[in-house]
């Protein structure tokens, strides 16, 4: 459930982007000159833009949709001038929206919809300042006809100066909503963002130059690499989707092996990327952390069961068996390319700063940080044991979390690394573990 | 009205970027999600090849005389992929199947309870691969990949042609390739031709003997995806 504070923020920001988007379509109509025909055929530009409009890609992140619209809203100001042009995105970002949100109806729905429909004009009157500071005004008003290359020139501008506003815009409510650090969440979504906007920007001028002849029977064809362009992001999202299925496949064969890792692996894995973020790893290295901890025992598929819940002391044979778990991890995910980077986290993620740990003995400056969070993060888990009934652990009793600390600490040096464990004790203290 | 140079330029470069947009569309993305779903197909059937050793080295075999079987059958591509993708998942399952006995003991040496438990390895990879949509797909020709042709001794299975036709070559080509591990070729084949309409749909029996006895079986077969 949305608490009472986001309401009154996203409603806060609707106001915002209220009063910006008004005194921005205030500025253009102020500088920009009215179109001084309207004719038929532009109506395909804003039929293309609503098309585009209703075929959005819901890219696999925090349900970011990504729409089409641009190249043919730089039509429309090429065509008719960036008062027009601003009222068609905001139209069809309202025709579709609605559309689309009529079978769930929210009050916060409605409020994203408003939201959406004033981030649009905001990018698109920015889009049309950029526009006529490049020199562009509707086709029909120039005195002396420009050269036929002119128009897409102006339609770069009005895209350039629409692209920025709307990322930035799209970053800044998107960090809003999530909460995540500033910079990341700029570096991502650019990198989101960048190539499919280049593409945009080639189709645009496509559009402008035949707007610029009038040629407005041929300007559908432009929407071959806009499709082409939905299709290649529907398949970046689902390799994403793939990779993390990948991950919850796996999971759930080490849980069908072995049930005491039910909910272990989570807690750890959430605990594991806050530590990871303490130290001061990156966003990316964190998340990944993150999913090298859910994946970090995958080993002990191989493992016999029987062992792991033996009571008694084993023996030497049979701890060479469990030990092996770490190298096993490793072959497993071996082939698959996005898990690469992590395979040495996971091999090692029983060695020690001593150099006694297993499979390598490796030395403490060898050994990968991230190793050394997951190795702090399972042992915490494993002696503090889990609250759900029957997916204890049976070797050993479990420990408070004073115990479990102090059993940290003292081991700190030895088997864990002290930074590792200082960052990790601030973690539980500050209760988000 | 003629356009100028320029303009000509700025529309056959949106051309030329229209049509490398499409080959990477068309061709290159679609290889690209193959290749990623083989990769962690080879990590599930790897992780199993680790738990239960003695089924180790036997997946190549049985996806290569799946795939000439399915081309027999006329599958497209993307049928050959889903049967590609099958047969590294099909024991999948077996993960919820207990180390010991399974690994200390030969498998005539099993009990009853023993066998009964290992047969519900087709029902629990289909359950979980029911939990991962990309994959769901391929569930249920993971569940009858040990169904009977004749539908005895299962209940609730499919009987004859009702079972999907990938998981009647599996069924021929895994229990052909387990009994001339076990047995040696002759014998296997001997078996597998007596089941033919009983255990085995006698039409992938009859295409598996044609492409064993053919030429082509000494060909190296490609993967799907290249090298």
């Amino acid at each position: 459930m949305r608490s009472r504070r986001e309401v009154v923020s996203v409603k806060k920001t609707f106001t915002g982007l209220c009063i910006t988007a008004v005194a921005c379509i205030a500025a253009v109509l102020y500088v920009s000159r009215p179109p001084d025909e309207i004719d038929i055929p532009w109506i395909i530009l804003p039929l293309l833009a609503l098309l585009a409009e209703f075929l959005p890609v819901e890219l696999s992140r925090r349900g970011v949709r990504v729409t089409f619209t641009l190249p043919f809203v730089a039509g429309v100001a090429v065509a008719k001038g960036p008062a027009l042009a601003i009222s068609v995105d905001m139209l069809v970002t309202l025709v579709a929206g609605y559309a689309m949100i009529r079978r769930r109806r929210t009050s916060s729905a409605n409020m994203w919809l408003g939201i959406n429909v004033f981030v649009g004009a905001i990018s698109s009157s920015v889009g049309s300042l950029f526009f006529l500071l490049a020199g562009g005004h509707p086709i029909s008003s120039f005195s002396e006809r420009p050269p036929d290359w002119m128009p897409a020139i102006h339609a770069v501008a009005f895209m350039l100066g629409y692209g920025i506003v709307n990322f930035l815009l799209v970053t800044y409510l998107d960090w809003r909503a999530s909460g995540r650090v500033w910079s990341e969440n700029l570096a991502s979504t650019f990198k989101l963002s960048a190539k499919s906007f280049v593409l945009y920007t080639v189709v645009g001028m496509a559009v402008a130059v035949l707007v610029g002849g009038k040629y407005y029977y041929i300007v559908p064809v432009t929407m071959l690499p806009v499709l082409a362009l939905r299709t290649a992001l529907q398949y970046q999202a689902k390799m994403h989707e793939h990779y993390y299925e990948t991950i919850t496949a796996l999971t759930l064969m080490l849980q069908r092996a072995h049930p005491y890792t039910h909910g272990h692996l989570e807690r750890v894995a959430k605990t594991a990327e806050e530590v990871a973020r303490r130290l001061g790893l990156s966003g990316r290295r964190s998340r990944m952390v993150r999913e090298a901890a859910v994946l970090h025992d995958i080993g002990k598929i191989a493992v016999d069961e029987a062992l792991l819940d033996k009571p008694g002391r084993l023996t030497d044979e049979e701890m060479d068996h469990v030990r092996k778990h770490a190298e096993w991890g490793a072959e497993i995910l071996e082939p698959v390319r996005g898990f690469k980077e992590m395979l040495p986290w996971i091999r090692h993620h029983h060695e020690r700063p001593d150099g006694r740990g297993y499979p390598s003995g490796l030395q403490d400056r060898d050994i990968p940080i991230e190793s050394k969070i997951i190795a702090v993060v399972d042992a915490y888990d494993a002696m503090t044991g889990s609250e759900i009934p029957g997916a204890k652990r049976t070797y050993r009793d479990s420990m408070s979390v004073e115990q479990a600390l102090e059993e940290l600490s003292q081991c700190a040096g030895t088997q864990f690394d002290p930074a590792v464990v200082s960052a990790f004790r601030n973690v539980v203290m500050e209760g988000r573990y | 009205m003629t356009f100028s140079n320029a303009a000509v330029g700025v529309l056959v470069f949106s051309g030329v970027t229209t049509i490398w947009l499409i080959y990477y569309v068309k061709v290159y993305l679609p290889r690209q999600i193959e290749q990623r779903f083989l990769e962690s197909m080879k990590a599930f059937s790897r992780a199993i090849e680790l738990r239960f050793p003695i089924y180790s080295g036997k997946v190549d075999e049985v996806i290569d005389h799946a795939k000439m079987l399915g081309r027999r059958f006329g599958c497209t591509r993307t049928e050959l992929h889903e049967l590609e993708l099958a047969a590294y998942l099909r024991d999948i399952g077996c993960c919820a199947i207990p180390y010991q006995p399974y690994n200390k003991k030969p498998s005539e040496d099993w009990s009853d309870a023993e066998l009964k438990v290992y047969s519900k390895h087709p029902d629990v990879g289909g359950a979980m691969l029911e939990l991962v949509p990309s994959l769901r797909h391929v569930a249920e020709v993971v569940r009858w990949h040990h169904a009977r042709f004749d539908g005895k001794d299962s209940i609730g299975a499919p009987i004859g042609q009702d079972i999907p036709l990938n998981a009647r070559i599996l069924k021929v080509v895994i229990d052909y390739a387990w009994r001339s591990h076990e047995e040696g070729e002759g014998t296997a084949a001997r078996l597998i031709q007596a089941g033919a309409g009983s255990e085995y749909c006698p039409e992938v029996v009859r295409e598996l003997f044609q492409v064993l006895t053919s030429s082509r079986v000494k060909e190296p077969e490609h993967s799907l995806v290249g090298s």
